[in-house]
């Protein structure tokens, strides 16, 4: 008889490992059950890494009310745990009169979602902003307080303190069935091994459609959204000192170019709805047409390098909001439909995850002394180990051969080089391995052959 | 103060800063260090182990490895110090009346070439794969070679190596860049066809690469594919410290004399011209020593 959690968690994306992460701090037991090898290796890897404020968007919906909460819990949680945060802000960039004259409508919209500090500004305030914006500029809207955040730790720092304070973590457990009994649902995965629980959530993601219709419910279908990024050379960096956002239309938000907190400059995302929710493969199409973009945002970074180039799927649906719903006959929680806004959002859907638990019946106390966690942080911000000693084993990167080793050894550790890049940045710079993959083989005792 | 007095500061340990060291060291300059930042001093043909190296600088025919050996000796004997393991960040960290840039070349990725398609395993470049044949490592079973320079046919044998078949070499340029005795000596040999004229469209494989498309409609079965030669100079360092640089070769521009545009900084090897044979980065760095102690007279 295997034990029976009181609460599984399925998917181990930001929103699973941050609602596993809230429900660690109660006196319940709890599992992530994850498809993959890893955590936080699907969407949540590849997304536009913004900590967005939420003043783009819909007044009203429950997005725009957990993008703001999340916002505020994540810019307070991420360092103390060493989640590199920077506040860099952003300017939204008019092109044409018709995008200059939509911008007061814009900032209004911000202060109905409880933004007040959208400021619309001139063309020559703009250029005064960011100086290497190509010509044409007819005006543009300043949104102080957005951020940009790392997103390969969030979800992974999020895991490490579940682990903790007592999560359990199954890895490469894909559901291949549910069914919900009396009082214990019991999950079959594709290998056949079975996870028993009293309550479940479904942070699932691409696949939370289907784990919703397994319990025998329906009301919405995921369609990914893939949005291809191409990632910079570090030495473009000067040239940008906030995300550059374009006017939104009612299809996209668009294409921007942030800098990220690795020290790179990011150009995307594209849109295209798709119907393969494992085609993460980049198009030329794609490619092409971010950089026709970017040439026309910020023409000096079309003379950079490509560090690399990569597409996400977002969990898109039939309906604008999140699907977030409860079922107290069925002891479930569904976090389903959460786009690309899922990073900023995903404490305060931690939040809402849990009260929602409580109304099905869940009973947690909370607990009395937590562990506490701390990482290495992996932004340009301060300092990096590097700087403090140690060996050099990716040079591009500047990563420590100590890193890599604790990587190997962490709470979820890295168990491929995927694992290993989101962990240190190794292999994640500008040669992608030319100079220390080999090294980096030995070090793991992983291979590179099939 | 004399020339010789002065101190000396070369920034990277491959065969250009090898070859300047030991070359400012006979001509009596005291003070000479080598910064190289990996273990090793030796450069990229530390990792190419087989023949071709040597012939112009040091008359002899010898393998990469054995090359690179023969420079660090001869660096050792002449008295320059070789500091391993030792990144250079910015010049403040070198307390040096003039410094040579020698970082070198690296291939540009996949990545940089902006090839579509999925990210799985079995992407490489030559570098890592012969860094990965050198210390024993298995990469792939059968291999699409893209480029067709020097290191590309290069890439052929070292593959081999590692009991790595390749099945295809594509360039987008209308014909090899290598020599017809080299393409003779391994592709030919090994049967491996050399399609000219055209790209890879697309990479397909979910996990592991299982095959490449390529623009004229042909797709080849394959887990690995390695990215060969188009060189891209290591040019952080000397970007960072504001030289002005060559935007064709993406290196510092230099003058006749190895000059930058920074007084008292010089910069030779594959860091400032088209890519070219090690003992050839050998000789820019004999060159420049004398430029160098021309400077500070």
């Amino acid at each position: 008889m295997t034990a029976v959690y009181d609460v599984v968690v399925v998917g181990g994306g930001v929103v699973g490992c941050a609602v596993a992460r809230l429900l660690a701090h109660h006196d319940v037991r709890v599992a992530i059950v994850e498809a993959g090898p890893d955590l936080g290796a699907g969407t949540s890897k590849a997304n536009t890494a913004i900590l967005h404020t939420g003043f783009d968007a819909t007044p009203g919906s429950l997005e725009s009310r957990l993008v703001a909460r999340g916002y505020q819990l994540l810019r307070d949680y991420a360092p103390t745990v060493g989640i590199s945060v920077e506040e860099t802000g952003a300017l939204l960039v008019a092109w044409d009169d018709e995008q200059a004259a939509a911008l007061s409508n814009l900032a209004a919209k911000a202060a109905t979602n409880g933004y007040e500090r959208a400021e619309v500004v001139d063309a020559t305030t703009a250029y005064e902003m960011e100086p290497h914006l190509g010509p044409g500029v007819t005006g543009g809207m300043s949104v102080p307080d957005e951020h940009i955040i790392d997103p390969w730790s969030t979800p992974l720092a999020f895991a490490y303190e579940a682990v903790a304070n007592g999560v359990a973590v199954l890895l490469n457990h894909e559901v291949a069935n549910c069914d919900v009994g009396a009082e214990v649902t019991t999950l079959t995965t594709a290998r056949g091994t079975r996870v028993s629980t009293r309550f479940l959530v479904n942070a699932a993601g691409l696949h939370g459609d289907e784990l919703h219709r397994s319990i025998g419910l329906d009301g919405f279908t995921i369609r990914p959204r893939r949005g291809e990024l191409i990632v910079f050379d570090k030495l473009a960096r000067p040239l940008l000192t906030r995300t550059v956002l374009p006017v939104p239309t009612a299809q996209t938000k668009g294409v921007l170019v942030a800098p990220t907190v690795f020290g790179n400059i990011m150009l995307g995302p594209t849109a295209d709805d798709i119907d393969d929710k494992s085609a993460t493969a980049s198009t030329r199409a794609g490619i092409d047409g971010l950089l026709d973009k970017g040439r026309r945002i910020l023409p000096a970074l079309l003379d950079e390098e490509v560090t690399a180039v990569y597409a996400g799927l977002r969990a898109a649906t039939e309906h604008s909001d999140y699907q977030v719903s409860h079922h107290r006959d069925l002891r479930y929680v569904c976090l389903g439909g959460i786009r690309s806004t899922g990073l900023t959002s995903s404490m305060a859907l931690a939040e809402e995850a849990m009260a929602r638990l409580l109304e099905c019946g869940l009973v947690a106390t909370a607990k009395q002394q937590l562990a506490a966690i701390h990482m290495t942080p992996l932004g340009e911000v301060g300092q990096r180990p590097y700087q403090r000693g140690g060996t050099i084993v990716c040079h591009c990167e500047r990563v420590t051969r100590d890193e890599v080793t604790a990587a190997c050894a962490a709470a979820v550790p890295a168990v491929n080089f995927d694992g290993l890049r989101r962990r240190t940045r190794a292999l994640a710079g500008r040669c992608q391995g030319f100079y220390c993959l080999a090294e980096l083989c030995s070090l793991t005792g992983w291979s590179v052959a099939p | 103060m004399s020339p010789n007095e002065r101190r000396i500061a070369i920034v990277g340990g491959g065969p250009s800063g090898l070859s300047a060291a030991i070359e400012l060291r006979r001509l009596g300059v005291e003070r000479v260090t080598v910064y190289e930042r990996e273990q090793h001093a030796g450069g990229i043909p530390r990792h190419t182990n087989h023949l071709g190296f040597g012939a112009r600088d040091l008359h002899r025919m010898m393998t990469g490895p054995g090359y690179a050996r023969a420079l660090i000796d001869r660096a050792q004997q002449a008295g320059a110090e070789l500091r391993l393991g030792t990144p250079v960040f910015s010049l403040d960290d070198l307390d040096a009346d003039a410094v040579i840039l020698a970082t070198g070349v690296r291939e540009r990725p996949r990545s940089a070439r902006l090839v579509p398609g999925d990210r799985p395993a079995g992407i490489f470049t030559t570098g890592s794969v012969q860094q990965l044949s050198m210390a024993g490592h298995r990469v792939g079973t059968r291999a699409v070679i893209v480029g067709a320079e020097h290191v590309s046919f290069s890439a052929i044998l070292t593959l081999a190596h590692t009991g790595c078949r390749s099945v295809a070499m594509v360039t987008h340029l209308p014909h090899h860049q290598s020599l017809g005795i080299v393409k003779l000596a391994t592709a030919s040999w090994r049967r491996v066809p050399v399609l000219t004229g055209v790209k890879v469209d697309e990479i397909v494989g979910r996990r592991r690469v299982e095959r490449v498309v390529l623009s004229d409609g042909r797709t080849f079965a394959c887990d690995t594919v390695v990215f060969t030669g188009d060189w891209i100079p290591d040019n952080e360092l000397a970007r960072q410290i504001g030289l002005t640089m060559n935007p064709t070769i993406r290196g510092p521009l230099v003058d006749d004399a190895f000059r930058t545009s920074r007084a008292g900084v010089f910069a030779v090897g594959n860091l400032v011209h088209r890519v070219a044979a090690a003992d050839r980065c050998a000789l820019d760095g004999r060159a420049v020593a004398a430029e160098v102690v021309r400077s500070l007279a």
